[in-house]
């Protein structure tokens, strides 16, 4: 589906439509969002301010509330977040706190879910070799940077029964960068 | 262990570009036997992205809301 996660609307047309596809949903993987302002704090306009915010945060609340009652039926659901790894930098003040807010979000979900069986954890990637990373800053190597692959199978593990008994957690994926 | 996510149903938000982690991430789940739902903000990402998933040979095919 092709849509905006910041419209409540169209993450309930996501949510009904997977329903009425596959008559039940497991598992959510929140991965939209990602760093599109880098420039001092100060000359965020407020536009900005919401729009980096809404795209990292909002997004993962909205898809994540209308999703709980549908993984709460399933009897083992899950839900997997994104934040990132390491101290808050310069030049990106919106996105991290929007991050940031993802850790608080995920431990205020796998609380509420405990009861329902809901699992909900966060990954938070190190910098990762994603095609526009490399094309951006050109690295000499990648040795410290972090595969999306071991990001991909750490999301497999997190959603599969291996990991029953983790919730409520952070797990920094970082490779040899940590 | 086996870690197999036969039977069950997973969205992926954020499936966009070529060479990016939803990709990554989609083609994993998939590959671990969940049938996915996967959504970007272009319908022209999720289109190429379903297509790709399909041709691994999923059991189930990506469904991308077409």
């Amino acid at each position: 589906m092709a849509g905006s996660l910041t419209d409540e609307d169209q993450v309930r047309r996501l949510i009904d439509d997977t329903v009425g596809e596959y008559g039940r949903i497991d598992i959510l993987v929140n991965l939209a969002g990602g760093l599109s302002l880098y420039k001092p704090a100060i000359e965020h306009s407020l536009d900005d301010w919401r729009a980096e915010v809404d795209n990292n945060l909002l997004s993962a609340f909205l898809t994540s509330r209308a999703a709980f009652p549908l993984l709460q039926a399933a009897g083992d659901g899950v839900i997997i977040n994104f934040a990132r790894a390491g101290q808050p930098q310069a030049n990106m003040v919106a996105y991290n706190c929007a991050k940031a807010g993802i850790e608080a979000l995920t431990r205020t979900l796998a609380l509420e879910g405990r009861d329902l069986g809901i699992r909900v954890n966060a990954i938070a990637p190190g910098l990762v070799d994603t095609a526009s990373n490399i094309a951006a800053m050109k690295p000499k190597d990648l040795k410290r940077w972090t595969k999306r692959d071991d990001i991909a199978e750490t999301v497999v593990f997190l959603a599969s029964p291996a990991a029953a008994g983790i919730t409520g957690q952070v797990v920094a994926v970082t490779g040899w960068g940590l | 262990m086996q870690i197999t996510l036969e039977g069950k149903v997973a969205i992926v938000t954020g499936v966009s570009g070529d060479g990016q982690v939803g990709q990554a991430v989609a083609k994993a789940l998939a590959e671990s036997g969940a049938a996915l739902a996967i959504c970007a903000r272009t319908q022209r990402n999720v289109e190429a992205r379903a297509q790709e998933l399909r041709q691994t040979g999923v059991r189930d095919s990506p469904w991308p809301g077409l």
